[in-house]
């Protein structure tokens, strides 16, 4: 007799949202609990500053508690939760003014790789510097595409801008990289 | 792509993708879901408790007086008649106000008052699907909602 074919391992995250979705706080508690850390080292890597870093995550549970009702299942819920924290990211950068003074302060590199250091053991510093210090859209495009693996075209799509665009953005910052792991 | 873009990007790839956060950031995201909802605050809970009260007595007065003049129901000036909308619209804002009522009961401390409270919650519910099958009486889901609240409000009041 044919061994019976597993049963597919429910996603965890299926119950939780389907509580959260009929106003279980509770529930949307243990959802943030299972992904607040993939959202907190994406807002790091993206804002250099620990501060804004907590903030923005904050602000992209919130969101996602306000969202919940949109949330159809067409995808995994962490990878809905990515993306609507991407754009929530990207729109508190582009209008936070101290964001812009802080980008150009070399203090907050200091700051940003002791952070990197005690939230991410395991991280390379060397890579963590290097990526750090590249200008803001070059940095952006390398985080999306060659750590949190987004594709050129979702990208394009987050940031509004050509696909041509990311590419050159990627070619840039790879460049920058490697010349800074190489000094 | 080169050898080493590819190095490069494996390395890249390989990053840790979470970082825990120095402190606990729930109580903050907690605290502005809660500002955004209809929340009755402490102060206002022995207040909503007495609204409810309040309201479930209106409400027997008014079924009762409802029996008595609801044959002549259909010469008054409804809500309804006055505006299309308005009889629902009064539905639904003294439903509102009474679900509200009933949710400040999970945050108060003293059983004695819960229990209170959820015996004026099941009587107003079913008053209000005794006017339900009332005013339908073929209507199989009014019957069935007012067995399910008067077999609800027995079990809830104590003798």
């Amino acid at each position: 007799m044919a061994a019976a074919a597993p049963l597919p391992q429910p996603d965890p995250s299926e119950m939780l949202v389907a509580r959260a979705r009929r106003g279980d706080q509770r529930a949307f508690e243990e959802l943030y609990r299972l992904h607040h850390r993939r959202i907190y080292a994406l807002a790091l890597r993206m804002t250099r500053d620990p501060g804004r870093a907590e903030e923005m995550t904050q602000e992209a549970f919130v969101t996602a508690w306000g969202a919940l009702p949109s949330f159809r299942g067409e995808s995994a819920f962490g990878t809905w939760l990515h993306g609507l924290a991407v754009r929530v990211i990207l729109r508190q950068v582009r209008s936070d003014r101290r964001w812009e003074e802080r980008n150009e302060a070399a203090a907050d590199l200091a700051g940003y790789l002791s952070e990197a250091r005690r939230a991410m053991p395991e991280t390379s510093l060397a890579l963590e510097r290097a990526i750090a210090s590249l200008p803001d859209g070059a940095r952006t495009v390398l985080v999306l595409h060659d750590v949190e693996g987004y594709k050129y075209e979702e990208i394009a799509r987050l940031l509004g801008v050509a696909l041509g665009t990311v590419k050159a953005q990627l070619h840039r910052a790879r460049r920058l990289v490697m010349e800074a792991l190489e000094a | 792509m080169s050898t080493n873009d590819d190095d490069l990007s494996t390395r890249l790839g390989s990053l840790p993708k979470e970082a825990e956060p120095a402190r606990d950031l729930w109580p903050g995201i907690e605290a502005r879901i809660l500002d955004g909802r209809t929340v009755i605050p402490a102060r206002r809970r022995a207040s909503a408790l007495l609204r409810l009260a309040a309201a479930l007595l209106i409400f027997v007065s008014g079924l009762a007086v409802g029996h008595v003049w609801g044959r002549n129901a259909a010469t008054s000036d409804s809500a309804a008649r006055r505006h299309p909308l308005a009889a629902a619209e009064e539905v639904q804002r003294t439903g509102t106000e009474y679900v509200a009522a009933v949710a400040a009961l999970r945050e108060e401390t003293r059983s004695e008052v819960r229990t209170q409270g959820r015996e004026a919650a099941f009587s107003t519910l079913y008053g209000a699907a005794h006017e339900l099958a009332r005013q339908s009486p073929n209507d199989a889901d009014a019957s069935q909602l007012l067995n399910s609240a008067s077999r609800a409000r027995g079990r809830s009041i104590r003798f």
